[in-house]
């Protein structure tokens, strides 16, 4: 008998929080009728319990919060002064490496170009490295968006957002993060990069829509049910649809496609 | 809806400002950690200060994969450790525990409640520092075993065992006090 007391004794934290499987509490129950020792054990983690319910959280002072903001503003400061050595994080190492190849093959390109012509360079050969600059760009992006690291991609899909051009390459690719990328945080970030897109180009708001079969992760899900309703994508409303209907949808994302339909219909 | 992850990133990419949000969603839970783990106030301010100072410094070795609350926790129990290990030597006594009680019941009617709670902070405080943060972190910030599992780099079973032998030792202080 001292054994399954001990047992049982060993259960009391789940117990009280609710833990137990339905056959395990029914166990216990029966065991805290018959065994005191146990029963004195339960009730003082039942007093226990309500103790900690009593405890309130102390709220700090504002001297801790004044002190953290100005220990920020202070780094901001140091980084306002190095733009240049900041910038230098936004890059791999390898990626560094790979641009400075590139204008090196453009500097060579270009004076190989030049050697019997005149030494200013006109106006179509400025554009014609233009255009190679951002290829060698986009080059980039791409590539960032199958970094090894989430962060990494984050911030190749946040430096797709903010190239002023709609290229048909990067977008795919941005498709490719939203729909296949291991992490949440990138495919939402993909998500709301792709957001900026849709209101100009209706491919990348089909490609929105479409995306609601692949997501199974809550932010995702309700991000994209959000952006629906923000574009006033009324060709969603079925995938919203499918969503409710799948048994694996939590509730909070199925109440969020609920108002959404309600909202597009 | 946005995650700590989100802020953490813009973080990571130098946006500074977002590190304000993030201290606005934890400086009440870290406070109280603190504050149930060193019973003294000014010390608790020191280091939830000290925390946000190394989210800032190692902020480019934040990894999205992980929750953000994982990584603040592992970051504020490292914290207390380094604080734990400097200070062994002044460990001390019941009437800085009482005065913690104090803080947030100013009214009489609150006199019950400040009272109970005291004695509940003086039998943690007889705790051992381990022990005592399995329950600060499981029954006073509310945390689930897979949480707790996760910052300790732990399994749940483990936890549980743990779990329960702590409030094990805690109900015989607890009640051995009461009773005396």
């Amino acid at each position: 008998m001292q054994k399954t007391n001990k047992h049982i004794e060993e259960l009391l934290p789940e117990y009280i929080g609710g833990m137990l499987s339905k056959n395990q509490e029914e166990a216990v129950k029966l065991h805290l009728d018959e065994c005191a020792s146990c029963r004195q054990a339960y009730e003082q983690e039942l007093q226990l319990e309500q103790e900690f319910s009593l405890v309130k959280p102390a709220q700090p002072g504002q001297k801790l919060k004044k002190d953290v903001f100005a220990m920020i503003e202070e780094e901001k400061k140091g980084l306002n002064s190095s733009p240049k050595a900041r910038q230098v994080f936004f890059f791999s190492w390898q990626a560094m490496s790979r641009v400075a190849a590139a204008v090196m093959l453009l500097a060579v390109g270009y004076w190989w170009g030049n050697k019997d012509d005149a030494p200013v360079a006109d106006n179509n050969q400025v554009a014609e490295m233009k255009e190679e600059i951002s290829e060698i760009k986009e080059m980039l992006m791409l590539a960032n968006l199958k970094a090894q690291y989430p962060s990494e991609r984050i911030q190749a899909v946040s430096q797709v957002e903010s190239y002023n051009k709609v290229d048909p390459k990067l977008i795919e690719a941005l498709v490719t993060t939203l729909n296949t990328d291991a992490s949440p945080n990138v495919r939402l970030a993909a998500a709301n990069a792709l957001q900026k897109f849709a209101t100009v180009n209706s491919t990348v708001r089909a490609e929105l829509v479409r995306s609601l079969e692949f997501q199974t992760e809550p932010i995702v899900q309700i991000s994209l049910i959000n952006m629906m309703v923000e574009l006033e994508e009324k060709s969603a409303v079925n995938k919203l649809k499918s969503l409710i209907d799948n048994t694996e949808t939590l509730p909070e994302v199925r109440k969020q496609a609920q108002l959404g339909i309600e909202v597009l219909i | 809806m946005i995650t700590d992850e989100w802020l953490m990133i813009q973080v990571q990419n130098d946006d500074l400002d977002h590190l304000k949000d993030l201290f606005e969603r934890y400086q009440v839970r870290l406070y109280n950690f603190f504050l149930r783990m060193t019973f003294d106030q000014d010390v608790s301010d020191d280091l939830v200060q000290n925390v946000f100072m190394r989210l800032m410094k190692y902020r480019k070795s934040f990894n999205p994969e992980y929750k953000f609350k994982t990584w603040v926790y592992q970051m504020a129990r490292n914290v207390h450790h380094d604080h734990y290990r400097k200070n062994k030597q002044l460990t001390d006594d019941f009437k800085k525990v009482e005065d913690v009680a104090d803080l947030h019941h100013s009214d009489e009617e609150d006199e019950m409640d400040r009272e109970r709670e005291s004695v509940l902070f003086q039998a943690l405080d007889k705790m051992p520092e381990d022990k005592r943060e399995l329950i600060v972190l499981g029954k006073l910030e509310g945390m689930k075993y897979e949480e707790i599992a996760e910052i300790r780099n732990t399994t749940v079973g483990n936890i549980k065992v743990q779990m329960h032998r702590a409030i094990q030792q805690l109900r015989e202080i607890y009640f051995n006090h009461a009773e005396n």
